[in-house]
């Protein structure tokens, strides 16, 4: 069985270990292959501050937020393994501010020790007269991404340095299953007009005496257009700026500027600090995650395709592919099939993809059951609303702009 | 007219605290900081510098809450200004833990450190052999920076600095009107008190950089403090010990301690040992004296500031504002330098 999965960002790697732990010794002869034209620690996923934190509110979409308290109570668990430093994951306070009232958000029980700042608190922060504080989780994608590909290869899955430009040309190769995880170009692959980059650029600074992240919200700007300082473990990514339709992965002097004034302005003792390099990068952004199954011709076979989202491996993701397994034993007998996923376009979500599955359940799985040994009748599964969910890092979260409502 | 003549003995934290705050207090007063050792060769220099404190037997609560909110509130304004890092001081979140519930739960300066509160169940399980435990935001302070940092501050106020050894306050009567005594554990030989003795800390520097929050056992004997650019961990407190030098047996208990504490630490690069010697006194001495001198009817004014212990760093700009009080005081009975008695 020979699985390709496009993409080596964190969605891509944490996918393919997903993969290999619930199938290596179910499957025979399984391979997995990764293809990707950049690697750590050129990624999206690198340049990221690696910080988990979902939006403000759910919105009423209860089940995001109890997906994303499983995969926090899994990232905790491993917090305590002699693994962890080695992944780049530990433990931060901070604090999230906002300039007026706001109510609680819908993470409020995930994380640690979250409770509302004090009145001696806000006063370190004028102009914000509302927050809270709790204790987070960190992942940095430049330590957590080179564990992942140790991790991977040493278990044998190759990688490729490679820009798919088809899947036809992964299932021309003989590829039976092919898992999409190019993130923000996925267009490249089949186009997509609701996916759209979200630039944001941040600014690296050496400023070790930082221990706590600060993290604003302003009514008036869009989220993650309002400064947040987020030390990390060598350097602190100072930001922010959410661009909704930047391609543009160069510099601007113009958003450093902003960036670093406005964090100035909220961290006093930033202002010698020094800058040591400044990033851009292209936040995945769609209304919706994508997760969907396809029926795309190619050639003599029928490809169908299945999206999913993988991000960390969340423990619920181990659960979609128990979902896989019984379409695959199904289709065993028809030959070789070819599967094309359609495009994961949530980078970086702590969103298990099972909960996505159970969803709209009915259509795909309940289809399948009846539909086998012959044609497989393309079934959508439609996933929850992208960006409720983020792992915040540098930036590289996403906006669902009409649905977020609420505080932001 | 004549500027009354100051000296303040001790480059301590206490010394340059309460050097600085009578210079930039009082212009009147021409203010000369002596001292032998000065950073990075004090007991402050290697101090973690997290403001903690538990409470003194025998001074007003009042007083000591005064002590702590004092030096918080200046720290805090440090730690908010660009000054922050060239300063050595910066906020730090964390938990103190008790293997058995104190008497009391809520301490007196709960309400100066930020965000106090008590420790979840679910936050416990993570400290098997601890029942109880405390939450909050307080101010780190390192001396290494702080002290360099101080002595400047001193010096644009006019102070002057001088490295002399001092064998008794007495030899400085004759050239100073009044002497601000801040010789910590020197305190012992310089004034014959005999309260003074040394508690000696052991601690490692260990290079750690994901380790966010400190940790200390209320025993204060385990603990980490996450610095500026390496965590202090610790320690030792060994009454009446006067070695220098570091033990590393007791390094290895250290560490098996505080790995106890946060495994991950043991993924953490060790730097190097140090040993301080704490001036050790069941309660700082903050007050007055007139000192006779040898041979001569003449009398010197003295405010002592010394005896802090382990919370040198975390009282150190309270108390030298309440030995900057005393010193007004005397300036203000004894009138011009000319007139003393």
């Amino acid at each position: 069985m020979r699985v390709a999965v496009i993409g080596a960002g964190v969605i891509g790697l944490s996918t393919a270990k997903c993969i290999y732990e619930q199938y290596h010794l179910t499957q025979g002869n399984l391979t997995i292959e990764v293809y990707a034209d950049r690697f750590t620690p050129l990624t999206t996923s690198d340049g990221a501050a690696g910080f988990w934190q979902p939006y403000l509110y759910d919105n009423g979409r209860t089940e995001e937020t109890k997906w994303n308290k499983e995969t926090f109570d899994y990232l905790l668990s491993v917090l305590s393994s002699p693994e962890s430093v080695k992944m780049g994951i530990f433990l931060q306070s901070g604090y999230n501010l906002c300039s007026d009232y706001a109510p609680e958000p819908s993470f409020k029980d995930i994380v640690l020790g979250f409770r509302h700042l004090t009145k001696r608190e806000l006063e370190m922060f004028p102009g914000y007269n509302h927050g809270w504080f709790n204790t987070a989780l960190m992942i940095e994608g430049k330590t957590y991404l080179p564990w992942l590909m140790d991790w991977l290869q040493s278990r044998g899955v190759m990688f490729y340095q490679k820009k798919i430009e088809s899947f036809k040309e992964l299932a021309d190769a003989g590829v039976d299953i092919i898992i999409n995880c190019s993130g923000v170009r996925s267009g490249d692959l089949q186009p997509d007009p609701q996916l759209t980059p979200g630039r944001g650029q941040i600014i690296k600074v050496d400023a070790p005496w930082l221990k706590h992240w600060i993290l604003t919200h302003n009514k008036r700007s869009s989220t993650y257009n309002s400064p947040y300082i987020i030390p990390g473990s060598r350097l602190v990514t100072v930001g922010g700026v959410f661009q909704v339709g930047n391609w543009s992965e160069a510099n601007n002097s113009i958003d450093h500027k902003k960036i670093w004034e406005e964090a100035c302005h909220l961290e006093p003792s930033l202002k010698h600090a020094r800058i040591v390099e400044d990033w851009a990068g292209l936040r995945p952004v769609r209304t919706t995650v994508r997760l969907q199954r396809e029926k795309i011709s190619c050639g003599q076979n029928d490809i169908e395709g299945e999206g999913l989202h993988s991000v960390l491996p969340s423990s619920r993701s181990s659960h979609t592919f128990l979902e896989f397994s019984s379409v695959l034993g199904a289709r065993a007998g028809a030959g070789d099939p070819c599967w094309a996923l359609g495009p994961a376009h949530h980078l970086l979500t702590p969103l298990p993809l099972a909960g996505l599955l159970e969803a709209p359940a009915g259509g795909l799985y309940g289809q399948r059951a009846g539909g086998h040994g012959g044609q497989q009748a393309a079934a959508a599964v439609h996933g929850e609303e992208a960006g409720e969910d983020q792992k915040r890092d540098g930036g590289e979260s996403q906006q669902p702009a009409p649905a977020q409502g609420g505080h932001h | 007219m004549k500027r009354v003549k100051v000296v303040v003995v001790g480059a301590g934290v206490i010394g340059f605290s309460t050097a600085v705050c009578i210079a930039e207090s009082l212009p009147l007063c021409a203010v000369t900081l002596v001292a032998d050792r000065f950073s990075p060769d004090t007991t402050s220099d290697g101090a973690a510098g997290i403001m903690i404190v538990s409470k003194y037997p025998d001074i007003d609560l009042e007083r000591q809450k005064r002590w702590f909110k004092d030096s918080f509130d200046h720290l805090l304004a440090i730690a908010q200004s660009d000054q922050a890092p060239e300063a050595g001081v910066m906020l730090s979140s964390g938990c103190e833990i008790f293997r058995t519930v104190p008497a009391e739960t809520v301490p007196f300066w709960a309400d100066v450190v930020h965000g106090f509160r008590f420790l979840t169940e679910s936050e416990l399980k993570r400290f098997p052999e601890h029942c109880f435990g405390q939450a909050f935001t307080t101010i780190k302070c390192e001396c290494s920076a702080y002290l360099p940092w101080l002595e400047k501050r001193f010096r644009r106020a006019g102070g002057k600095v001088q490295q002399s050894h001092v064998n008794h306050l007495q030899e400085l009567a004759g050239t100073y009107d009044l002497i601000v005594n801040c010789s910590g554990l020197g305190a012992w030989s310089l004034v014959g008190d005999q309260q003074v003795h040394p508690v000696r800390g052991q601690v490692l520097k260990v290079q750690a950089p994901w380790i966010k929050h400190f940790i200390g056992d209320a025993d204060g004997l385990t603990y980490f403090y996450p610095g500026v650019h390496c965590l202090t961990v610790g320690g030792t407190r060994q009454e009446g010990d006067r070695r220098l030098e570091a033990d590393p047996a007791e390094s290895e208990d250290i560490l098996r301690r505080c790995c106890l504490l946060e495994p991950s630490l043991a993924k953490g690069k060790v730097l190097g040992e140090w040993v301080g010697l704490r001036p050790g006194r069941r309660n700082p001495r903050v007050e007055r004296e007139v000192l006779g001198t040898q041979g001569s009817a003449r009398r010197v004014h003295v405010v002592h500031n010394y005896g802090h212990g382990g919370r040198g760093v975390t009282l150190a700009w309270g108390t030298a504002l309440d030995a900057l009080g005393l010193v007004k005081q005397i300036i203000n009975e004894t009138g011009p330098p000319e007139a003393r008695l």
